[in-house]
């Protein structure tokens, strides 16, 4: 079934379909869709209307139509998919303004990154950011590596959270599957980390990001590596740029006493919905309760 | 106050149709028996039009037609669709008399409110029995001997308006009134045939005659009641049960039959609003044993589907000792989660939709790996426990809610990433400092290395832990919680900071 839509080219970001319908075209089996933005006027639609109302048998509405817009705004008019609002979910400024805005809504994401370069820090962070909107979240946890005490104490709501823990990597897709399919979950997070087999990923990733599409929930997935593909709206890639250790203490003044955390270096590293490429430093801190040794330093300190 | 009377006729026919509806419209005949001996308790119309008539016996009936469907109404059977009756009226009113073998009375006084009339009422019932399997017919009067003959005799629905009870009434034939077969002949003897004939009789002279039965026949022909209607305590009983013909050997058949009795369950469940909950399964097995198990539901759902699948997997897991002579499930009757939507907060998964996922992801990974996280108050760093997940709308409010705690600087809190079980690690020192790490997946010199700090936990328990932990970050790149447990002096991995 071919679909051509013919959208005004003057507001890329606020387009909104004022007309649409559909009609059959020339070739038996093919349809037409078509709408203009809401920068068009009421005398557009109403001979768009006009010519939807002159019946399917009519060839090419879609031609026609783009005749009537070309005559009465030359050159404004282009071919191409009539763009909806993106939504984002509620995320600090600092991750929102890396993203670009944020996480999309209904869109398939993926968190990538080598082993203590910060991928899960920024998902409890997100997590902690989403729950605290009043909104509910789910986790697939291949690995079973989920921690819920640090995710408290990155400030997610846990009661928000479902949390699963699939016995195989083709039982994780599926659960990521039916979560989508379930609706109403802001947010799913799929942590494949080790990767399944490619064979098995490929295969799901049109069927996961279908469903988030349909569901309207945003789905990150959690990778030591770029799996997505074309799939992913965006892609952040992390990588460890320094661990912060404070010095001092009784075994000398330069030897590490306790751990503060972990510097790492975001990258956008791929955008559908804006320029790629932005770059930060993310400081992932130990919080005062998180370490079993803080407490007691401090005790010791103050002592 | 008025009375409705559902009737169900030929009630151990309609028990089996109800249990096997694909039967409906055959030559089908229901014994009171297992046997060739048996009588004939039901026959269908097709069955009749054959020449088979009740009080035949089974080897009278096959005589006559061979191809003939023989049925036993059992009695778990008829006592599943009797409560099945009796969920019909309690979907309508408190007050229900269960009078057995497919009669319910059911006091409908105050229900003008919601019907228009009580032609719509009964309509209605019909409707909702048809829902749950059973040719029904419902007649309203003002006592419940009346209702009983309006919808005995009418089939559908009458109504039997106050002070037109002997005009609706006095032409049935007084065989509805269920006379004793002996009653009976005396009664035609004297030339009564209908119900009005024996009401004009002076009750006295009967009961002199007759008896005790005659009297009490007389009251009935007059409408009036014995006694008048007991309620029965409401139950929140939900069984629904089937013996078997043949012994069931293998699973599939077995689920085969399972789906079934799940449907008329959760038909059930929902006509009175609830949904189901955990399931009890009691089988009765060819060794004379029984096997009794409950299936936990994650959620309460009607979902058949989802249900089947819970209750497959728990027999794929442990399957019965010896084929299955019978079946019985039960259900715990659960109200589904009420949405109250919020204007400043976002709407959460729909209820209905969220309990057939969560119950497909239980069966997909087990019920014990899907829920909501939620902390022990405990001193073992990995303590934590599954609580079910379905007080998501019951939490306090997002602006009530405790404040985060504050981080140094701005930054977030890092988080771990746990190795369930932990992973067991070779460590190997230089001068009594640790000096490179070997386990599986991971390798390295240790580059930097804060503690010991000793846990020590659950010291009064047989899960007591007294360990040393450390923070240390390997060549690898990784940075790794591990432990040393001092009763063994093994070293494991717990987690890695991420």
């Amino acid at each position: 079934m071919a679909k051509i839509k013919l959208v005004l080219a003057t507001t890329l970001q606020r387009e909104v379909p004022l007309f649409s319908g559909e009609g059959t075209g020339s070739r038996p089996g093919s349809s037409y869709e078509w709408g203009c933005s809401a920068a068009g006027n009421g005398g557009f639609s109403r001979r768009a209307e006009r010519l939807e109302k002159s019946g399917p048998q009519r060839a090419a509405p879609a031609e026609k139509l783009a005749r009537v817009l070309n005559s009465d705004l030359p050159g404004l008019v282009h071919r191409g998919w009539v763009a909806e609002p993106v939504r984002f979910l509620a995320l600090p400024a600092a991750v929102a303004t890396l993203l670009g805005g944020g996480i999309p809504r209904g869109r398939v994401c993926e968190v990538a990154g080598p082993r203590s370069s910060g991928r899960t820090s920024f998902l409890h962070a997100v997590l902690a950011a989403v729950t605290a909107a009043g909104e509910v979240a789910a986790w697939v946890d291949l690995p079973a590596a989920f921690d819920p005490p640090s995710a408290a104490r990155a400030g997610a709501d846990l009661s928000a959270v479902l949390w699963v823990r699939p016995p195989s990597a083709r039982a994780a897709l599926r659960c990521a599957e039916l979560i989508l399919e379930a609706g109403g979950f802001a947010l799913a997070i799929l942590d494949l980390d080790p990767l399944p087999a490619p064979r098995l990923c490929s295969q799901s990733w049109p069927r996961l990001a279908r469903a988030a599409e349909r569901s309207g929930t945003a789905l990150l997935l959690l990778v030591p590596q770029r799996v997505a593909g074309s799939f992913a709206a965006l892609s952040l890639v992390l990588e460890q740029r320094r661990v912060l250790w404070r010095r001092g203490g009784d075994r000398g003044r330069e030897a590490p006493s306790l751990l503060d955390g972990i510097e790492s270096w975001a990258v956008l590293a791929r955008s559908k919905l804006g320029p790629a490429g932005k770059a930060r430093a993310l400081i992932w801190a130990v919080p005062e309760a998180f370490s079993v040794a803080a407490p007691l330093e401090r005790a010791r300190a103050g002592g | 106050m008025r009375i409705a009377c559902l009737f169900v006729p030929d009630f151990p026919l309609a028990a089996v149709l109800r249990a096997e509806p694909e039967l409906r419209g055959q030559a089908l005949v229901v014994a009171d028996a297992a046997g060739p001996r048996a009588r004939l308790a039901a026959v269908s119309e097709a069955a009749a039009r054959r020449g088979i008539a009740v009080g035949m016996t089974v080897a009278q009936a096959r005589g006559v037609d061979g191809s003939l469907i023989v049925r036993c109404a059992s009695n778990a059977c008829r006592q599943a669709a009797q409560a099945a009756l009796c969920d019909v009226a309690d979907s309508f009113s408190p007050r229900v008399e269960d009078a057995g073998e497919g009669v319910v009375y059911l006091d409908v006084s105050g229900l003008s409110a919601i019907f228009p009339s009580e032609a719509a009422l009964g309509a209605a019932l019909v409707q909702r029995a048809q829902r749950l399997g059973f040719e029904a017919s419902v007649g309203i009067a003002a006592t419940r001997t009346a209702a009983s003959l309006a919808a005995r005799e009418g089939g559908g629905v009458t109504s039997v308006p106050p002070g037109e009870e002997w005009q609706i009434l006095a032409p049935l034939s007084v065989d509805l009134l269920q006379p004793s077969p002996e009653l009976r002949a005396t009664l035609h003897r004297w030339g009564i045939r209908t119900v009005g004939e024996l009401a004009r009789l002076p009750a006295s002279a009967v009961g002199a005659r007759l008896g005790p039965e005659g009297l009490l026949l007389v009251h009935r022909a007059r409408g009036e009641d014995e006694r008048p209607i007991q309620p029965r305590p409401a139950r929140m009983h939900f069984e629904e049960a089937v013996d078997l013909e043949y012994c069931i050997e293998s699973l599939e058949p077995l689920a085969f039959v399972l789906r079934g009795l799940l449907d008329r369950l959760t038909a059930r469940l929902a006509m009175r609003g609830f949904a189901c909950g955990d399931l009890r399964l009691s089988l009765r097995l060819a060794n004379r044993a029984r096997d009794e198990r409950t299936v936990a539901v994650a959620a309460p759902s009607n979902d058949a589907r989802a249900l089947l699948a819970l209750v497959r997997l728990q027999l794929e897991k442990s399957p019965p000792a010896a084929p299955v002579e019978g079946v019985c499930l039960g259900a715990v009757p659960e109200r589904l989660r009420t949405v109250q939507l919020d204007a400043f907060r976002p709407a959460g998964p729909a209820p209905e939709r969220l309990a057939v996922a969560l119950m497909r992801l239980a069966a997909l990974c087990g019920a014990d790996r899907v829920g909501a996280p939620a902390l022990v108050d405990s001193h073992r760093l990995d303590a934590y426990r599954l609580v079910p997940f379905g007080s998501v709308l019951s939490r306090t409010l997002p602006w009530i809610s405790a404040p985060r705690a504050p981080l140094a600087g701005d930054g977030f809190a890092v988080a771990l990433r746990a190795l369930r079980p932990p992973c067991p690690v070779e460590v190997f020192c230089d001068r009594g400092a640790l000096d490179y790490v070997r386990g599986a997946g991971l390798s390295g010199r240790v580059v930097a290395v804060a503690g010991p700090w000793r846990i020590q936990a659950e010291w009064w328990s047989e899960g007591a832990t007294s360990r040393d932990y450390y923070d240390v970050q390997l060549s690898d790149g990784g940075v790794y919680r591990m432990y040393c447990e001092r009763k063994t002096q093994q070293w494991f991995v717990d987690g890695v900071y991420d």
